[in-house]
This record gives structure tokens, sequence and C-alpha cells, in this order.
């Protein structure tokens, strides 16, 4: 590790001694939404007369170094007016921009050589909705998701009906950081992966990178999704309302101090469990005898506060709450007697960051995180039998409870340094503490007061494990025509007396085409340290983070990617190839699930093998405009090899989709109708099924005179992933009604989920029919679905 | 136009909630199954009997499943040319099957061969494992210590004893090949038979439980009702293997139940019928259910076709009680 630190120190000190020669003036700072001072992430800046440009950072902040003279700057932002400068450079200056959202809906965005069309961008393989075009989405239930959205972009593929696991090149759900406000998040599911955690009203931004990915992103193989919440409105108080027949949520932000200090609060909560309840207690009320009751819940909560310390300082502090709660008692009464049954299911995640950005010189910029991430799983259950007598009574009881969860401190320094117009470099270095519970039982029982009772603890003990990683990036402007990222990750796992250390090289290229369009290469090694131990059937928040330990290998990634990108007018075009080549892919062994992790060592239960994904893909997006939307088409082969599953053969990866294709449509015909369709098809999910069946034998005894056979019928399942199910093909629209009230502005939300009807297969199953044949059949679980919700936002 | 939302949300509803209520669900159409032949063959050097099966591979969607192969013939052969054939209907013997009398077979290679109409020939090999047992080259030794007794004799009532046993088990383990075991009580545990209407006047169990939790070496198997036991790496690995038996016995005469010994079966078992019996208990006993379980691939030695040819040697561990 010290070797590598060396490296990238001298790697750094050298380009600086390159950039020390240069002789121009730096023209830096902020880019901003003028009506509430949030901070525009990725807006660009563009000098005509140098022909170069920057764009902002994760926080606002761009720094570009000029010439000395007059120069024209075009600053420029989706869903924002485009402004042009004129500016006098005589020595560095600090200059703030303010833009204003919402161009004219017939206006077409002007361009020009701006810097941030997808041929400029050096970075491959980065897809970004409009959080605009995100809310607007038919959304199931009324109920907007933003990885659902994600789904619809080519390379990133759903788990199944209605879920919000996010597969990313063949990749699993695991292998995506997923980082809020710099975070990252373990579990982001509620309602069993129905939904996402994130409120949409709460979010500024999001976007996902699948590939080519910068040396500042680690300890993932598949995709980095960045969201960023809002920062709050430094001017007023704003705030939006949203009610759908599955949740409602709020979000409420503000000045503290007026240009100063802001914050923002947000909060969802499902009312599913009070729609139901009623229902319940009424069929209880049938037979007195008889109680069930269910109960479900979800809830998040987002808060943020930012504070504008001084011209040079900024600090955020922000906090997620999120929990899901489901649980199910049922209470039998016989005469005296009476025994109950609770079973309970819950999971939580919680994260706190502060955040302290810093301009050093109008060239440095750093910003330091320090964060607390927690995220746990428990489910228990309860059987307790009562019996009264006149005198007395007696109750037995027996309760198990499983806990595992996850615990990280981290401290994250990044470094922003633009040396000059041909190198912007990043730096950084990363200190991770996690504390891992991959699984504890507590058994109590009870048997009366005649006979001892039971209480102990048996599972795998906590994990603790330090993770640090250094890196260094440097985007580079060779020429016009040719430009690069090039950088070096260094990572570092100590875990139980061993560690694992590896250097990823990350290098993307773009070259600029005569004809305006852009060639993009990229390579870029990944390691991750962690692994979700998942069962592929069905995913459930009984999913186990584990470490990497001196018996788990941490999981590795090659990827290589090529791809073309072209803007034509308002549409950008892109066509990617990639393949990508994964080592040390967890599963668990043939015959192995979750229930065997409550009272064994996990790290028994389990096998490591190696994985290939690769695949085309194309979109064509447009982002402004009265019409907006994209079309996008992925042709994809992902494959894994264990050699303790599927006798070592190499098999489908469960969500290999060799056709993937999403079309979406957003129009605005007037400032009072909004309309939005989506259409999504996808090849079948690659499934084992029960094959054929043999009758097996056991002698009844393996000594003495003629022992018998005792037979029984085994059924034999297909080789692993042999089959598919159906395709999934499925359209969803949306039609929304806006009306400007006088002190706010409310719309109707009017959608329909699977327009046409379409039976999408969500899992299969052998059924006996009743005159004895057998089937195999398909469950669907959503069927044409309309809705209805209502929002206000004042 | 709000009528007309309302009228469409109606008919969108309605259809909706329709077809929730009947479930939403399509059959899938499914290759026919190309049936073959399974195989049930476990043989150890001396015995008088020992029964074979075969029966013929079934689609999932067969409702009438497995069926018995009356007609199969199986030839037994070893590395010097010397085989055994026997089978078809002669050979058959109802509620058991095709069985084979007065075995005796020698050490080395064993070559089966099992052939019926209308199926493809199939094949299986096996090494026959060292002859285990309380003497010799391949000798398991043990120590057993009565840790705790209860006799209890009431005048109306059968008698009844119940014993725990301290058992230390040391099984032979080679340096140069991997030792296989099956070790089993004769008379276990088992709910079947207490469901049973007609009770013996003497009666009991004996349960056979490792004194570790969670040892790799030893494997607790459903089907054989019995542990499967494994050197694992280290020469001498199956030194002292900690168990604890349990047995219960009742019956009119105290004496004759406190005398009631306990029979454990010690087999030396091919490493592919170790293999085969615990992929025939992952299959039978998902441990996360059928829905949350990683699918399991039966294992066969039996080319083209299933089953399991096995070979073993077994010997009987007497703990008799004065």
């Amino acid at each position: 590790m010290n070797h590598l630190f060396s490296v990238l120190v001298l790697s750094f000190l050298a380009l600086v001694a390159v950039g020390a020669q240069a002789q121009t003036h730096q023209l830096s700072g902020y880019i901003e939404d003028a009506a509430n001072g949030e901070m525009l992430l990725g807006a660009t800046l563009w000098c005509e007369s140098v022909q170069a440009g920057t764009g902002t950072n994760a926080y606002g902040f761009y720094s570009i170094a000029l010439p000395t003279g007059t120069h024209q700057l075009t600053v420029s932002y989706i869903g924002y007016t485009p402004q042009t400068y004129e500016i006098e450079l005589s020595g560095d200056l600090k200059l703030d921009f303010k833009l204003s959202a919402g161009i004219a809906i017939d206006e077409a965005v002007v361009t020009g050589e701006a810097f941030n069309r997808i041929e400029d961008q050096v970075q491959m393989s980065k897809m970004e909705i409009p959080m605009d075009q995100v809310r607007r989405l038919p959304a199931i239930g009324g109920e907007v998701d933003l990885l659902k959205s994600l789904q619809l972009m080519p390379g990133v593929q759903s788990g199944g009906e209605g879920t919000s696991g996010l597969y990313v090149r063949g990749g699993s759900p695991d292998q995506n950081l997923i980082i809020l406000d710099g975070v990252p998040l373990y579990s982001v599911s509620h309602l069993f992966g129905f939904f996402s955690v994130f409120n949409s009203d709460a979010v500024k931004q999001m976007t996902i990178t699948k590939g080519g990915f910068p040396a500042r992103f680690g300890g993932r193989l598949s995709s980095v999704l960045e969201v960023n919440m809002k920062d709050g409105n430094m001017k007023e108080v704003h705030g939006t309302a949203n009610v759908s027949i599955l949740a409602s949520k709020f979000m409420v932000e503000g000045p503290i101090i007026e240009d100063k200090a802001s914050f923002m609060l947000s909060g969802r909560r499902t009312y599913i469990d009070l729609i139901v309840n009623p229902i319940i207690a009424s069929i209880n009320k049938q037979n007195p005898d008889i109680t069930t009751d269910p109960r479900y819940f979800f809830y998040d909560l987002n808060g943020k506060v930012n504070w504008r310390v001084g011209k040079r300082d900024r600090v955020y502090l922000s906090f997620f709450n999120g929990k899901d709660d489901f649980g199910l008692a049922s209470t039998e009464r016989f005469g005296v007697s009476q025994s109950s049954i609770d079973f309970g299911l819950d999971w939580f995640n919680s994260v706190a960051a502060a955040r302290w950005n810093h301009e050093w010189t109008p060239k440095l910029f750093s910003n330091l995180t320090v964060t607390r991430s927690e995220y746990s799983f428990n489910t228990g259950i309860e059987f307790s039998v009562t019996e009264n007598t006149a005198s007395d009574s007696t109750t037995q009881r027996f309760n198990s409870l499983y806990r595992s969860g996850i615990v990280d401190h981290t401290a994250r320094m990044d470094f922003n340094y633009a040396l000059n117009n041909k190198h912007y470099l990043r730096f950084g270095g990363n200190l991770t503490l996690h504390r891992f519970n991959p699984g504890a039982t507590t058994f109590q029982a009870e048997f009366g007061q005649e006979f001892p009772g039971i209480d102990t603890t048996l599972g795998a003990e906590q994990v603790r494990s330090t993770e640090r990683f250094l890196y260094i990036e440097d985007e580079i402007r060779v020429s016009d025509q040719f430009r690069a990222n090039i950088g070096l990750h260094g990572a570092r796992l100590q875990v139980n007396g061993t560690s694992f250390t590896s250097l990823q090289p990350r290098v993307a290229l773009n070259f600029r085409l005569l004809n305006g369009g852009a060639l993009k290469v990229s390579y870029a090694r990944m390691n991750q340290f962690v692994h979700l131990l998942t069962n592929e059937g069905l995913a459930l928040p009984t999913d186990l983070w584990v470490p990497a330990t001196d018996q788990v290998d941490p999981q590795s990634s090659q990827q290589w990617a090529a791809g073309w990108a072209k803007t034509f007018g308002e549409i950008e075009c892109s066509v990617e190839g990639y393949y990508k080549f994964m080592d040390g892919l967890l599963s668990y062994r043939e015959g192995a699930s979750f229930s065997n992790t409550v009272n064994a060592n996990w790290e028994e239960q389990v096998t490591q093998g190696i994985g290939t994904a690769y695949g085309f893909e194309f979109l064509f997006q447009k982002k402004q405009g009265r019409t907006t939307g994209w079309i996008g088409y992925t042709l994809s082969w992902a494959e894994r090899q264990f050699d303790e599953i599927n006798s070592g053969n190499w098999f489908p990866y469960t969500y290999d989709r060799r056709h993937d294709a999403s079309v979406v449509l957003m129009h605005r015909f007037s400032d009072q109708i909004d309309f939005s369709a989506t259409w999504v098809y996808g090849t079948g999910r690659a499934l084992t099924l029960p094959e054929s069946t043999f009758r097996a034998f056991v002698p009844s005894s393996f000594t003495g005179y003629t022992p018998a056979l005792n037979g029984f019928d085994v059924e034999i399942p297909s080789a692993k992933n042999a089959y598919r199910t159906s395709p999934y093909h499925r359209a969803d629209v949306s039609l929304t009604f806006l009306k400007t009230e006088k002190h706010y502005e409310r719309s109707w939300i009017f959608s329909v989920y699977n327009l046409y009807n379409n039976l999408n297969p969500f899992f299969s199953l052998v059924d006996v029919n009743e005159d004895g044949s057998r089937t195999i059949r398909e469950y669907g679980i959503f069927p044409i679905i309309p809705s209805i919700a209502w929002r206000a936002e004042f | 136009m709000k009528q007309l939302l309302f009228l469409l949300s109606l008919i969108l509803g309605t259809t909706g909630c329709d077809k929730l209520s009947e479930g939403v669900v399509r059959d899938i159409d499914f290759p026919e199954h190309d049936p073959q032949i399974a195989v049930t063959f476990m043989a150890r050097p001396i015995a008088d009997t020992i029964v074979a099966r075969a029966h013929s591979s079934a689609g999932i969607l067969d409702s009438i499943g497995s069926k018995r192969i009356k007609e199969a013939v199986y030839t037994l052969e070893n590395a010097a040319g010397n085989s055994i054939t026997w089978g078809g209907e002669a050979d058959w013997v109802q509620g058991l099957g095709h069985v084979l009398t007065d075995v005796e077979l020698e050490d080395g290679n064993w070559t089966l061969t099992v052939e019926a109409p209308e199926f493809e020939t199939v094949t299986a090999a096996q090494v026959m494992p060292p002859r285990i047992d309380s003497t010799g080259s391949y000798a398991y030794a043990y120590t057993a210590i009565v840790e705790d007794e209860f006799l209890e004799e009431e005048e109306s009532e059968d008698a009844y004893v119940a014993r725990t046993i301290d058992f230390t088990l040391t099984l032979p383990d080679r340096s140069d090949a991997a030792d296989y075991f099956l070790v089993r009580a004769q008379k276990s545990f088992n709910w079947d038979d207490f469901e049973e209407e007609e009770e013996a006047e003497y009666d009991g169990y004996v349960v056979l439980n490792p004194r570790v939790e969670d040892d790799p070496r030893i494997e607790w198997n459903q089907p054989c009702r019995g542990y499967l036991i494994q050197d694992i790496d280290a020469v001498e690995a199956l030194n002292s293997l900690p168990f604890e038996l349990y047995q219960e016995a009742w019956g009119p005469e105290l004496e004759v139940i406190s005398a009631e010994p306990i029979v454990l079966e010690v087999c030396a078992i091919s490493a592919e019928m170790a293999q085969y019996y615990k992929r025939l208990d992952l299959i039978n006993n998902p441990s996360g259910g059928p829905l949350f379980t990683e699918p399991v691939l039966a294992y066969s030695n039996v080319s083209s076709g299933y089953g399991c040819f096995g070979l073993y040697t077994s010997s009987t561990l007497i703990l008799s009680f004065e």
C-alpha cells in the first residue's frame, strides 16, 4: 500500500510541475439556479474564444484557465435557459453564474458549441434522466420510482415484474454502488423490492455509470448510481405534497438564513396497513375464536441542511432513514386454551453525512465527507400456548429472532485541481470501517414452571474490516480531437488478519470525428470487497451482506467498452459495445439457502465462480422540447461458471436477457396537460425447472439378511437456468392535468400500468391438476392497474 | 372530459380487478421427456441376497411417474472377466425387486451393465472399498461409556429403559485415498414406526448424534437415516469422533429391555455412493423450501441414465449391556 501511495503522489507532483509552467488566469465559481440558489451539477461553461469548456463538479463548482483578454462565455444546463456573458479577464476571477429554469416549450436549446453534448464527454456509459422527466413517467399506483425509471435505459434491467432492483450489464444487484449524497446504501428497496427508498420529490439529480468508471469510483463492479438530494431553497419556502393510492409524501424546503443557509425535509409513508386493517377486523368478527392481524408499512425520511459558511466554504448535513415492517399475528382460542403465532420481518436503513467543501485556491477545490451508514434486517417468530384453569395459568412459549446487518463509518477526502485547460485532476482517499453482522439467531423458550427454559444465541460472529482506497485521475485534453481520462485506483481491505490489495487502472479515450461525432473506448478494472448472498429466485430482504474474508475472495472485474456518440439536432445517439469478465462471484452452494445461514457459518454455504457479460446498447434520447423521451435497445449475453454448481458447466445468468427494449414518450400538450407513455420488452428470465423424476432407493439396512429397498420419488431439475419465462412486455400511460391555484399548483395524475393487460411472469410452479395431471404454470401478479394521484406544489 | 376520464377509469379498474380475481396464470409448453433407466444397486462383498431396482425416469408432467422395469437384466463384471447376470421376470420378487442371491464379490473394479427393451443400455463402474471391521488393516475402534441410565418398572405398565452413552469412534483414514463412511443406528428413531397400528411387545429406538455442531466431517443424511462421514485433508482426521448415543426401550420385562443391545452399522462406502446420497438428501429436503433453495442436480454414476451403482463394505458394531 505504501508503494501504491508513493506512485500516486509522484504522479500528482509530476503533473503539478508541468502545470506550473503555464501562464493563465483562473476563472472559478459556482453555477446555481437563479430562483432557489440550488447548485447545478454538471452545468457547463464554454469559452468561444479559446474553444475550451468545463463543467461543474458534484457541488456546482467550476474552474477554468483562460488567457488575459475579453472572453464570451456560454453557461448552460439541461432544462435551463442558456446565458451568454462577456468578461474581461486580467487576473484570477471568482464569478458565480445563475441560470433560470424553464425553457419555453417550443424553444430549441441553444447548444452551439456547448460542452455537455454526449460526444464531448470523455466519460462513456454514463446516463442521466432529468428529474423533471422522472416525475412525469407513468408509475404503478401513482408512486414514481427513480430506480424503475433507470430500468428503462439500455444496459439496465429490472429483476422482474414490479421490482426496483438494478441488473447492469450482466451484473448482480450488489455490484451497483448506490450513493446518496456521497454515502453508499446497502438496501434500496421498500415493499419487498417493489419500490426504491428514494423519494423523487427530494432528489435533485441522478446519474448512472455502467462502465468506463473514473478512478474516483470504486468498491463495486457493475455500476455507480449517484443520487443527490436537493440542497434546499435559499430564497423562499416551497414544498410539494403528493397523495397516491399506495403512499403519501411531502417535501418542504426553504431558507434558514436567506442566501446563506437552507433546509430540505421530505417524508413518505405507505398506508397499506390503514386500508387493510379494517377489512381484516371485519373478517375477524365472523369467527371470534380466530383472529388474524397482518401489518405492513414503510416510511422514509430525508433531511438536509446546507450552509454557506463563507465565500470559500460550504457545509452540508444530511440524513436518511427508511424502514419496512411486515408482520402476521394469529390467535386461536379453543376452550380454556389459546395458541398464538406471531411472525415479523423488518429492515431498516439509516444514513447520516456531514460534508465540508473548501475552495483552497481558484484551482483547488476539496470536499471532506464523514458518514455513518447502517442497514439491519431482523426476522422473528414466536409461538405460544396458554392453558387456563380455574386456579392457574400455564404458558409455553418459543421464540427465535434472527438479526443481521452492516454498519459503516467512513471518512473521505476528494480534491479537484484544475491544473490548466489540458489537465483536470481529481485525487483523494477514503477510509471505511465496516462492521458486518452476517446473522445471529437468539432462541428463547419457556416450557412452564416444571421445566427449565432455553435462552441461547447461535450463528456467525461479527466481522470487522477496514477498507481504504486512494485514487488519482486526470482528464486530459490532448488536442481538440482527442481527450482522455486516465486514472489509478488502489484499494486495500483488512479483515480477520488477512488483507487484499488491488490496483485498478482506468482509461477512457474520446476521439472526435470529422463529422462531429465521437468514438469512445474505455477500460476499467474494478474490485469489490463485499458480497450479497442471495437466492436468485426471489429478491428478499433476507439477502445477506457479507465481507470478503480469509475464506471468501473479493469480487473483481475487467470491462472493455467501445462506442460511438453524436448529437443530431436535439437527439443524442449512442451505440456502445462492452465485454466484462468477473471473478470471485459468490453464490449459495446447490441446496443451500438463507435458512442455512441462520444456524451455521455462512462461509460454508457458499461457492465462488466467474462470469462474463457482453453486448451492444443503442440509445436515442431527446431531453428537451415539447416532446421528449428515448428509445433504448440492448442485445446482451451474461453467463456464469461455478465449479460446484451445474456440474461445473457454464450457465446463463438468471438475468441474462438477449433483447431488452424500451420506448419512452413524453409530450406536453399545453401548460395544463401532460402525457407520457412507456413500452418495454425483455427476453424471458432464465430459470431452472424440475424436468423429470425417477424412483430412488435406499437399503433399509446395510448389513444383515435381505435388506429391503425403501423407495421414494426424486425430482430432477433441469440444467441451471436451462429454461426461460415468457418474454416480458408492458405498456404504461399517464395523463397529468395541471392547474395553477392562488397559492399553489395542483396536478391530477391518471395512470394505467400494464395498459393491454399482458400476463408478465413473476414465478413458475409445477401444479397438480384435479385429474392428477401436472402442468407447469407461470404466475403473474400485476394485471392492468389504473391509479390516480394528486400532487400539489407551493 | 372529466366524465370521459371517470368512465375510462371505471372500465380499466373493473377489467383489472376481474383479471386479478381470476389469478394471472399461463400454462407453459414443456418438451417431451425421453425416458432413461434409473438404477439402484448397492452391493457389499458377501451377502445372502442383494436387491437391484431399475425404473424408467419420467417427465415432470407425467402423472404416472417413474415405472419399474421388470424386464431389466443386470450384468456385473469384474476386471478379470468374471461376471454375474440376473434380472428379468424370473428374478423379480414382488415388493423387493430383482434379487441376486449368494453374493460373493471380490475386491477390485466392477462394472454393472443394465439392459432393458426400449431403453438405452446403461453402465456404471465401481471399486470395492477396503473391508471394514473391528480388526484388520482397515479397522475402526470405539469407546462407549454409559453416562446416564434410567430404569422404570411398574406393575400396571411396560418397563422402560433410557440410556445416554458417550460414544467415541475412530475410523480408518488412508493417507493415499479419500475415505467415506456411513454410520447409522440399526433401530433408529422414526415417527412412521409410531404411526403403525400394531405395536410390538418389545420396542425401542436409538438416536446417534455428534457432540460437535457443524463438524464438516460429519453430515446427517435423511434418506440413509445415518451420518455420512468423510476424511478431510489431514491424516488421521477421523480419530476420536465424539458422538452421543441415546437409547430408549420398553416392554413387559425389565430384564429383557435393559439388556437390549445397541446395534450400529459401520460402512465404508465409495465416493460415488456418498455423493449420490448427499444429493438425494439435498433434493428431498430443501433447506429453504422449494422456492428459496438453490436447485440441486441429481448425481449419478450411471452413464446415460439415473441412479447409482454403489459398492460398500460393512460391519455390525454391537454395544451389549449386562
